[in-house]
């Protein structure tokens, strides 16, 4: 926890939250998830998710596969008294629990429900480090240039495997025959699909198929990131 | 007897002589026992009947076999040479005359098809196909036959009636016949390289899935593949056996038409496919009901379990059909019109324009022609006509001819079918009390000339003599010209008969200007509203099109009301007769711009707040509801819309089902202009980012929307019942969501009702949800939309007219093609436009 406040009450009860709290996987038909009323009221005022670029339009369907979001962004919260899990934080794992119709999802509950103000903090800390801290830059260049850096290889992979093969198996013949070396010969050759990669492939590599199933192609990738397909270019230069 | 038994067994003894001789010929150390013995292992082989008869005739086709190039039989039942050799002797020398009868006889046995198949097939093979194949065919079928007879005459696999060796023996009879069109082995034989029974099987499969042939080849077909396959199925238990059938269902199985056999066709020339002069393959025009023909068998006689029981009485499903049938009693009693569709001829229409031009004209008065004028041009019956007035009393309260300001008036009561909508009548068009049509030029020129008094009936006589007289002018007529008979009533229904028949005027004009109770109308008249102009220039219109029908302009002239002059056209438009709830144009104008307004207004700001998001989104159900009422015609329904399954946007059409019953008979398909084609589309896409924005706050709002949305896919994995029972919960429900919903203070999504979307329109308040159908309705006949398709957009059919009936023959797609673009233009002239999601 970083030390926002100097109050030493407060940081007490932060640090007793932290203790008193387990792990526990919820039957979301059995224990209705809902949200808490501060989590509400914040909502009610402005719906965070307005503030993001992506949004489905095609289907109602989850975009993305979640199973990490648990550990990555866990959902936090507590019981009522009505025996009803009250959600603090990790609003963006509840939505997508919800998305993915799942009916068991891992939370962490809190032993005790936390003061109002707590969770106040708590949950203005998690919308706010999205929208401030983790902002993205949003230039469509860049976007490209990140998203071609992590998934360029997996995409040339995917492309055409019997290509990749067979550039492969000319290039042995070649090596053996003229006795060169191989291995820089075959870097060689990948190096140049790499650079003739296209973007586009990127959504039909397995890695993105696992990680996002519900894009299936570059036009619904920019629908759905609210971007023109003309901006985020097909041929990828990066020398 | 004695002598019979004698000659029973000779030519058996001959056979057996005739062997030894040969036997002993080629080999001196064979034995008679060991001759004997193989013999009769060959006769019972071939399964030969006692006596031999006609034994000639089967030697002779076993001969063939032994002899054909590449024949197996006789190494494969390892028949010596001899006996071959013996059976080359004719037995004429050694038999006695009696029995060489016997031995060449050329019917057929007692019983040869049951006991002695094998025997009567070989007795038969003179009359089969004899190429090279067809004797290899038959020489594979000889050696598989007494090669499996264990198999085929296992006592699991016989059918009832007969054995399994008859039925294959059978089946090559007949598909060896040389009559046999539809199946020739030279068809198989590319296919086959050695004539092996696996082999065979397989080509024989092949051929009957490639080539279409009639129902009885094909089930012979099926037997031999069975056979040289060696895969018999055990034969169904019938009968007595099983258990009867309980239900009632499938009556196909039933079949009792026999196809006819193949066999008597014996003109067709043989040959794979037979094409025609125009190219057409003879089978493609036959259509063929293969699956019938599995179920048939022959001969089968009604058992008394097959018989009609008792219990049909209280069966509960014939109890329900009982029950359809008088529902279906009730529709053709409902169908007016079948019955009674004779029209006047056209020179029947023309012959009595020309009586009543001549006549009337004349000094004299002539009732009976002024009735058939007034029948004629109005559609009044004659003893509707013979209790009418004339009088030049506006105030007065009777039907009549009415004489206002120097012009005459044919004038009638509107009966009203609904109150007036309340709150502002201002919004809709007027409609008046009492309905003035002008009367045609030679009707008020007859008047004037013989100045009929005022306030007196039309007619000095009675309905009795009127129409004596009547009678007696048109068998005159008729007579003297030789030409069809013309009767009263065919001209009192002529102008509503025409006008049904030709469908390019609506027939509510007839009944709105002379009030005629016509069955076709008794719907449109609660709907339509027209003005003064707009009813006049349809009588104008109807009239030209009888004109062009008797082709003779004479009759239009004669018969059609005057124009309006140009000059009193605004000053009589205001009169209006019919539906009260049609809005007017400004109105319309003026509410569409409210809603768009209101729409605008309530677009949530950058941060979305909740209640900004719900009074969007509930301001652009409105939008969207009130549009599909103006657009498709829906009635004003709880939950309209219940799926967007119903909505098929590339085809721009949309089922509903609203008052309907439980047959459906109500339900319609209707053609969507482009605009609201696409704000169904822009409303499944702003539904779909409502959900996401809303899912946190309200989970089970998210699944409902979520369930609205996934319903199309998930109708597919369910079965037709599930569907009925799902769709009849969601129709018109109060407590179950469609894709128009609106959202409650309490984050509740609920339906939209009509009292929902009358209150809350802004400075509209309390308007007649069903307005936009009687706009639809209105718009649609006075823009001049055939009939027709007005009535397949509203639904508005009689009984034999739906287009979704068994037998209709109208196509959707054609009927939206044309109603689609009419539609939208009224609906761009009235101010609606689809508006994309502002969520989006």
């Amino acid at each position: 926890m970083s030390k926002v406040s100097g109050d030493d009450r407060v940081q007490r009860d932060v640090i007793a939250l932290n203790e008193n709290v387990r792990w526990e996987i919820l039957d979301m038909d059995q224990t209705p998830l809902v949200l808490d009323n501060v989590c509400k009221q914040l909502l009610e005022e402005a719906n965070f998710l307005a503030a993001f670029k992506t949004r489905s339009v095609q289907s109602i369907g989850p975009v993305r596969y979640s199973e990490y979001d648990w550990f990555q962004q866990p959902i936090v919260g507590y019981y009522d008294s009505k025996k009803t899990f009250r959600v603090v934080t990790g609003l963006f794992s509840f939505q997508q629990a919800l998305a993915h119709k799942l009916t068991h999802v891992p939370v962490f509950v809190l032993f005790k429900a936390p003061p109002p103000n707590q969770r106040r903090r708590a949950v203005i800390g998690e919308l706010t480090r999205i929208l401030l801290d983790q902002q993205p830059k949003s230039g469509v260049e860049q976007l490209r240039d990140i998203l071609c850096a992590w998934f360029k290889r997996e995409a040339v992979k995917s492309k055409n495997p019997d290509d990749a093969g067979k550039d492969l198996a000319t290039s042995n013949q070649a090596s053996n025959s003229m006795a060169f070396d191989t291995n820089s010969l075959a870097v060689e050759s990948a190096d140049k699909k790499l650079r003739t990669a296209r973007t586009s492939d990127i959504f039909h590599s397995k890695e993105w198929q696992s990680l996002y199933p519900g894009i299936k192609n570059k036009s619904q990738f920019c629908a759905w990131q609210g971007i023109s397909s003309k901006t985020f270019r097909d041929i990828h230069n990066d020398q | 007897m004695t002598s019979d038994i004698s000659t029973n067994s000779e030519i058996k003894h001959a056979l057996l002589a005739e062997t030894i001789k040969s036997a002993v010929f080629f080999n001196k150390h064979i034995t008679e026992h060991q001759v004997i013995a193989e013999v009769e292992q060959l006769l019972t082989q071939i399964q030969a009947p006692e006596g031999l008869r006609g034994f000639y005739y089967v030697g002779q086709t076993l001969l063939q076999l032994f002899d054909a190039p590449d024949s197996t039989l006789q190494r494969q039942l390892e028949i010596s040479d001899y006996i071959v050799d013996a059976l080359r002797l004719d037995l004429q020398l050694v038999l006695s005359k009696q029995a060489y009868n016997q031995y060449i006889k050329t019917s057929i046995g007692n019983n040869w098809a049951n006991s002695n198949p094998l025997y009567l097939m070989l007795f038969c093979a003179s009359g089969f196909k004899s190429a090279v194949e067809d004797v290899l065919f038959m020489d594979a079928f000889v050696v598989h036959a007494i090669n499996n007879k264990s198999i085929l005459e296992d006592e699991k696999i016989q059918p009832t009636k007969r054995t399994r060796t008859e039925e294959v023996c059978r089946a090559l009879r007949i598909l060896q016949d040389k009559r046999q069109v539809s199946f020739n082995v030279l068809l198989l034989a590319e296919n086959i390289t050695n004539w092996r029974a696996n082999e065979i099987a397989w080509a024989l499969e092949r051929f009957t899935q490639q080539v279409s042939t009639d129902k009885d080849t094909v089930r012979y077909l099926r037997t031999l593949t069975k056979f040289f396959a060696n895969d018999w199925p055990k034969p169904k238990l019938r009968g007595k056996l099983g258990p009867q059938k309980k239900g009632r269902r499938g009556s196909g199985k039933k079949v009792s038409a026999r196809p006819q056999k193949v066999i008597n066709k014996t003109s067709v020339t043989p040959g794979p496919i037979q094409l025609d002069e125009q190219g057409i393959d003879e089978h493609d025009v036959e259509i063929l009901r293969t699956h019938l023909a599995e179920e048939i068998e022959e001969e089968s006689e009604r058992e008394n379990y097959e018989q009609n029981s008792i219990a049909a009485i209280f069966d509960n499903q014939l109890q329900t059909l009982g029950s359809l049938d008088i529902t279906r009693n009730l529709r053709q009693k409902n169908n007016l019109n079948t019955s009674n569709r004779l029209l006047l001829s056209a020179a029947s229409m023309s012959l009595l324009t020309r009586t009543c031009l001549s006549r009337m004209q004349k000094a004299e008065s002539n009732e009976a022609v002024l009735a058939i004028y007034c029948m004629l041009s109005t559609g009044i019956s004659l003893s509707q006509l013979v209790k009418l007035h004339i009088y030049t009393d506006e105030a007065s309260a009777e039907n009549g001819i009415c004489l206002l300001a120097g012009q005459y008036y044919w004038r009638f009561k509107h009966r009203v079918s609904a109150t007036t909508p309340a709150g502002r009548p201002e919004y809709f068009h007027r409609s008046d009390l009492w309905v003035n049509t002008p009367i045609s030029e030679v009707l008020t020129s007859y008047l004037q000339t013989h100045r009929i008094s005022n306030e007196t009936s039309l007619f000095k006589q009675t309905e009795q003599q009127l129409r004596k007289r009547i009678d007696k002018l048109l068998q005159r007529t008729t007579e003297k010209l030789k030409v069809p008979n013309i009767s009263i009533s065919m001209i009192e229904s002529f102008l509503s008969r025409f006008t049904e028949a030709a469908d390019t005027v609506d027939p509510v004009v007839l009944d709105f200007s002379y009030q005629q109770e016509l069955f076709s109308t008794r719907v449109s008249r609660s709907y339509v509203n027209l003005s003064y102009v707009q009813r006049l220039s349809m009588l104008q219109k109807l009239w030209s099109d009888i004109a062009a029908y008797a082709d003779d302009d004479a009759v239009s002239e004669c018969f059609r009301p005057p124009p309006p002059a140009s000059a009193e056209r605004a000053a009589i438009d205001y009169l209006r007769v019919g539906s009260r709830f049609v809005p007017t144009e400004s109105f319309c104008q003026q509410f569409t711009q409210q809603l768009r307004d209101d729409l605008d207004k309530t677009v949530p700001g950058p941060t979305l707040k909740q209640a900004e998001l719900v009074a969007y989104h509930n301001a652009y159900v409105r939008y969207t509801a009130w549009m599909l009422g103006f657009g498709s015609g829906y009635r004003a329904v709880c939950n309209p819309l219940p799926t967007f399954a119903s909505h098929v946007p590339d085809l721009q059409l949309l089922s509903i089902s609203d008052k309907d019953d439980a047959v459906y008979s109500h339900s319609r398909i209707v053609a969507l202009p482009d605009s609201l084609n696409l704000q169904l589309t822009y409303l499944k896409s702003h539904l779909i980012r409502l959900a996401q924005l809303l899912a946190l706050a309200s989970p089970k709002l998210f699944q409902q929307i979520r369930n609205v949305l996934e319903m199309e896919q998930k109708l597919e994995y369910m079965t037709n019942m599930k569907i009925e029972k799902w769709f009849k919960a969601i129709r018109n429900a109060r407590d179950n969501i469609g894709p128009l919903f609106y959202i409650d203070e309490a984050l509740q999504a609920q339906p939209v009702t009509p009292a929902w979307l009358k209150t809350g329109n802004g400075s509209f308040n309390s308007l007649p949800v069903n307005m936009g159908r009687h706009w639809l309705k209105t718009s649609l006949v006075t823009s001049g939309v055939a009939t027709e398709l007005v009535n397949f957009q509203m639904g508005h059919w009689q009984e034999g007219q739906s287009p979704l009936f068994e037998h209709s023959s109208i196509s959707v797609i054609d009927c939206i093609a044309e109603l689609a673009p009419q539609i939208e233009q009224l609906m761009v002239m009235q101010g609606w436009r689809p508006c994309r999601s502002a969520l989006l």
